[in-house]
């Protein structure tokens, strides 16, 4: 457990110069509060209609911001009326308002109905933040000239020094509440400021707990964890160790002032200073006015104030006249007027230093007289500190040089496979290209030379030279430049790239990218447009990739296509076929007509005439049944009508048939 | 003993009830509302409090742990705690409690979402998520992106990369264009092209390369330029979405206030007060918990065009009307979505029919369209896949039948000389039959 601790506290160390890094090798960047701070810091309040930061937690902490930073805002009227108006509630909420007033120097805020909140809070309170807000907001009274006089007795202070004495846990540290859980640093901070209240109040320092309280200090101190970049920070297992160290310092620096003697702690703020810098946030409202608060007691402290060393610029230019300027400053941003050496400024990869022992006089050098090379140098500097004044010295600053680089001598070549070179210069200027026009065919080989100066006229080899070749598509590939002294060439088979290119033919562009950390005009121009032909793609070969970051359009609409109807003659044709059909009928109709057919046999009477009307009638409904089948009947009517018929026409047929069969005998 | 077993289930079944208010994203409970965010520090809540408070307006619950935590858990009786994850640790190589890549991944597997940030020297934990859901991170050691044409001036070593190559969908990034450059200072990617539940959201500007920021680039690495993914988003066939960034800092408040210049070949440079990476890192974040780009489909009807009941069975060349109402959950509620390519496939086998469903802009997509002259089993398919949106997959059987036989054409004009020959004979040997039987 214990190891799995430290370890997550190592990480967190690592985690921290990770997130907080900017520059890489020499750690955070440490500056003080800046303009630029500032700015961000009072811009995050916005007062509202009511004229308050969104609540009184909120406006407590605006007003302490402002306070730390000394930028009050231009009207505070609102504001004032909405602190005076805030109706007295618990201990939290009177901390919080009297902690504002005072924070804004509010000119005529009695606060006598949260002030006795406030003592009743330190009289009755029972957790350790409700003793320690009634303790700091009665002291924060007390300052503001709001409390009367002997407001709060002896009695009262010594008690609530009793009731704080018991969260004091064995380590040093401070729990919360009156248990036996471990202590943690945020309570500790604020029990120690709680007992700096006390003392402000009227407690007398010579009070057995307020000596056992100072001797806790000592082993609270002990606890501080430092990283190797001389970090100092608290607690950083629970919580955010921001607050938690923010609370310590303010907590013990105040005890401290209270008792008029150094505390361990005070040894340790430049630590503490240089690790509050680093992680300063701008963003959150409760962290900023924590570390803004924090800074300004560290920072007006009457022991020891830690000095932060920042450069103006972290990098110089070689086209400026730009000096190295080294400002000493408190961890607000007060500078200290204090002598600087600067003791040696080393190039990375160089063997010499640059400098040695040199005094920068004002906090100036002219760092840049000597034209030094472009790169990464490493400063150590010594600061002096003034009395009541601490510094980590010496400081480790990293310093760029930087310059700008010229590319000249531009030449393409296009060679065919019988070792005719065309060459093409391109003009360059500067930063600008005039690109050449270039048309090449797979069996054509491409060339670029260039020259790559540096500031200082010699050759320089920057970390990228790439060529880039690129289809409109999308499609590219990367080459590198090789080159020596200065001097670069590249060389291409086209045929070797048609795979990357996908066989794609027509236009491209050849680009050159020239980029290094330390030249200030890095490069990506067009140097050549070409017109390349490449043969079609082998079957089988991939298709360009289709660009998923990029939506494809919906599948085409398809309609069906029907089966066409079936030609048909022209009416008049079918008619005049059908006026033909009709021939035979009309002829046998005539026919019959003509031979002069008679119905002598047709029986005259009895079963028989029945019968054979019942026959005729029978095939003639057969017929009719048809012709209705074709109009409109379905099938299967058709067949349950026909069934009838059928049968009725067979009997009634039979008997006409057979009778007609009879008499027929008969006769013969 | 029964007696008092039922109240006994009656409440194991409300607990297990309660306990699945917190799942994933669904239909039913569409509200993604509980997200577990692991971090390296609690430091990252102050230098990201921006991304956070932007989660927290929108009424989400975070729950901040750190990574190595020993009571974490995602899971509790079976059942997820949490329905999103946002994964801000990059450096643990072992997580706490009961956390590993495994139970990561079986989250997402669930339907779950979860945001993952890499940075330089990211752990074999974010690697191994990331490799899971197509993204590789690059391996070289200390090797992170540096573009010394396109970067941020906050770094002097040129690691921070403004990118503006961003993905064209208005589903993943919001309606508004992302007009400032993003910073990104990490881990470059790459993504296989053949997969296609990935997406690229941030690739690199061509001048990026993958490298130690000290080290002299002899060759090209193998990781630049344009197949240089910095931000990549995978949808999972179950909708369950990750995004991975290979930046923390992306999301950082110290990103998201800083000025930016845009470079662009050949003209003077755009300068931006503010980076585009609050609007980018939100936005992208809204898509991964399904603010955005969440499709349902309801209400799906087909009739004849001069009915109102629904067919069970159609004949060829009826004309057919097929309509469908399709919502998109907006965070809070589902709102009718509005599109002009959402089409409707008539399908046996192969699509015979597709066409275009005309919105009326209130959700209401329809269509009417003539079914073919082919008979069979068919299909109403819609099939609708947009990057950035849920898929959309109906599908609904038809059976389309020829026609009866009394549904031919009865008077073909054609056909008369074959109708009065038939009826012709037909009469012919009626009267045929009375003459030959009485003529005397």
């Amino acid at each position: 457990m214990m190891a799995g601790a430290s370890q997550s506290k190592r990480l967190l160390v690592a985690c921290l110069l990770l997130s907080l890094g900017l520059a890489s090798a020499a750690g955070p960047t440490v500056e003080p509060i800046g303009a630029s701070d500032r700015s961000a810091a009072v811009s995050l309040f916005k007062v509202q209609d009511d004229g308050s930061y969104g609540g009184l937690k909120e406006t407590y902490e605006a007003a302490k911001v402002f306070a730390a930073l000394d930028s009050f805002p231009a009207d505070p009227s609102k504001t004032f009326a909405y602190l005076k108006g805030v109706k007295p509630g618990d201990v939290e909420a009177a901390f919080y308002a009297i902690g504002a007033a005072a924070a804004l120097k509010h000119p005529e805020a009695q606060m006598s109905g949260q002030i006795l909140v406030a003592s009743e809070g330190l009289s009755k309170g029972t957790t350790l933040d409700e003793l320690y807000h009634g303790a700091v907001a009665l002291a924060t009274a007390k300052k503001a000239g709001w409390l009367k006089k002997n407001s709060v007795d002896k009695k009262t202070l010594q008690a609530a020094l009793k009731k704080l004495q018991a969260f004091v846990t064995e380590d040093g540290s401070w729990r919360s509440v009156d248990d036996d859980s471990d202590g943690t640093a945020l309570a500790s901070g604020k029990g120690l400021e709680a007992v700096a209240a006390l003392i402000e109040l009227g407690l007398s320092t010579s009070e057995a707990g307020v000596q056992e309280i100072k001797g806790s200090v000592e082993k609270l101190v002990g606890s501080a964890e430092a990283s190797d970049d001389s970090f100092v920070f608290f607690d950083a297992s629970s919580g955010s160790p921001l607050l938690s160290t923010a609370a310590v310092a303010k907590g013990a620096l105040s005890l401290s002032a209270a008792l008029g003697e150094s505390l361990p702690i005070v040894e340790k703020l430049p630590g503490v200073a240089q690790y509050l810098l680093a992680s300063k946030s701008t963003s959150s409202p409760v962290l900023l006015s924590e570390l803004v608060d924090a800074l300004s007691i560290i920072s007006t402290n009457s022991f020891s104030v830690p000095l932060v060393v920042s450069l103006a610029k972290t990098s110089l230019s070689l086209k400026s006249n730009d000096k190295l300027e080294v400002s000493v400053s408190t961890p607000l941003g007060a500078p200290v007027a204090a002598p600087v050496t600067l003791k040696r400024a080393k190039r990375a990869g160089a063997e010499n230093a640059l400098f040695t022992n040199e005094n920068l006089e004002g906090g100036a050098f002219d760092f840049l007289a000597s034209k030094p090379a472009v790169g990464k140098y490493t400063l150590v500097l010594e600061v002096e500190a003034p009395e009541r004044h601490a510094v980590v010295s010496p400081v480790k600053k990293e310093l760029r040089v930087l310059g700008s680089a010229t590319v000249s001598d531009v030449m393409l070549t296009v060679e065919d496979d019988g070792g005719a070179k065309k060459e093409h210069k391109v003009p360059a200027s500067k930063d600008s290209f005039r690109a050449a026009k270039v048309s090449a065919t797979h069996s054509d080989k491409l060339g670029l030379q260039f020259k790559v100066i540096g500031p200082d006229g010699a050759a320089f080899a920057p970390q990228q030279t790439f060529v880039r070749l690129a289809h409109k598509s999308g499609v590219d590939a990367l080459f590198p430049a090789k080159g020596a002294g200065g001097a670069y060439s590249f060389e291409l088979g086209l045929g070797e790239v048609r795979d990357k290119m996908y066989h794609q033919s027509g236009a491209y562009t050849l680009e050159l990218i020239l980029g290094d950390p330390f030249i200030e005009n890095s490069l990506h121009t067009v140097v050549a447009n070409l017109d390349l032909k490449l043969p079609p793609a082998p079957e089988g070969a991939p298709p360009p990739p289709a660009d998923l970051s990029e939506d494809v359009a919906p599948p085409a609409e398809i309609a069906h296509i029907f089966r066409e109807p079936d030609k048909r003659p022209p009416t008049a044709v079918s008619t005049l076929f059908t006026a033909l059909s009709l021939v035979p009928f009309v002829g046998l109709l005539i026919g019959f007509a003509a031979l002069g057919v008679s119905f002598k046999g047709f029986p005259s009477s009895g079963p028989a005439l029945i019968s054979a009307v019942m026959f005729h009638t029978g095939l003639a409904a057969i017929a009719g049944l048809y012709v209705v089948f074709w109009l409109k009947l379905n099938l299967f009517q058709v067949l349950g009508a026909l069934a009838v018929l059928s049968v009725f026409t067979a009997f009634s047929g039979h008997f006409i048939l057979s009778s007609l069969a009879d008499s027929k005998v008969k006769t013969a | 003993m029964a007696a008092l077993g039922k109240p006994l289930l009656l409440v194991v079944l409300l607990a297990v009830a309660a306990v699945h208010q917190v799942g994933a994203f669904s239909e039913e409970t569409p509200t993604d509302q509980r997200i577990l965010v692991l971090l390296d520090d609690f430091g990252i809540k102050a230098t990201h409090s921006m991304y956070f408070k932007s989660l927290t307006d929108r009424g989400y619950d975070l729950h901040f742990k750190l990574a190595d935590d020993a009571s974490l858990a995602l899971q509790k009786y079976g059942a997820y705690l949490y329905d999103a994850l946002i994964f801000f640790a990059p450096t643990f190589d072992v997580l706490g409690g009961s956390l590993d890549v495994a139970v990561i991944l079986d989250f997402i597997d669930s339907g779950h979402d979860v945001v993952l940030a890499a940075e330089g020297g990211a752990s074999d934990v974010v690697r191994d998520i990331a490799t899971e859901c197509g993204v590789d991170l690059e391996e070289e050691e200390n090797a992170v992106v540096v573009d010394h044409v396109n970067h941020s001036s906050l770094d002097a070593d040129h690691t921070i990369v403004a990118a503006s190559d961003l993905i064209q969908s208005k589903a993943i990034l919001g309606p508004k264009t992302i007009e400032a450059p993003v910073l990104f200072r990490g881990l470059g990617m790459s993504v296989n092209p053949s997969n296609e539940l990935v997406v690229k959201v941030l690739t690199a500007p061509p001048t990026t390369f993958s490298s130690s920021p000290s080290a002299k680039v002899a060759k090209v690495p193998t990781a630049h330029g344009r197949n240089l993914v910095l931000v990549a988003a995978l949808q999972a066939r179950n909708h369950a979405r990750v995004l991975v960034s290979g930046s923390l800092d992306l999301f950082s408040d110290k990103f998201f206030l800083a000025s930016v210049e845009k470079k662009t070949p050949g003209a003077a440079p755009t300068n931006f007060e503010k980076s585009g990476n609050e609007q980018f890192a939100v936005e992208a974040t809204k898509w991964t918990l399904h603010e955005r780009g969440h499709l349902r489909a309801t209400n799906v009807r087909h009739h004849k065009v001069d009915e109102v009941a629904e067919g069970a069975v159609y004949r060829i060349r009826d004309e057919v009307e097929y309509s469908l109402d399709i919502q998109e959950w907006d965070g809070a509620k589902w709102v009718p979505y509005h599109a002009d390519d959402v089409q409707l496939q008539f399908f046996l086998m192969s699509p015979y029919v597709r066409k275009a469903l005309t919105s009326n802009k209130k959700g209401h997509f329809s269509t009417t369209f003539q079914i073919p002259d082919v008979y069979g089993v068919f299909q109403f398919k819609v099939d609708y896949h947009r990057l950035g949106y849920t898929d959309l997959n109906l599908a609904k059987q038809i059976p389309v039948r020829p026609f009866k036989h009394n549904e031919y054409e009865r008077f073909i004009g054609a056909a008369y000389p074959y109708y009065s020959s038939a009826f012709s004979l037909l009469f012919a040997f009626v009267i045929f039959g009375v003459v030959f039987l009485y003529n005397k």
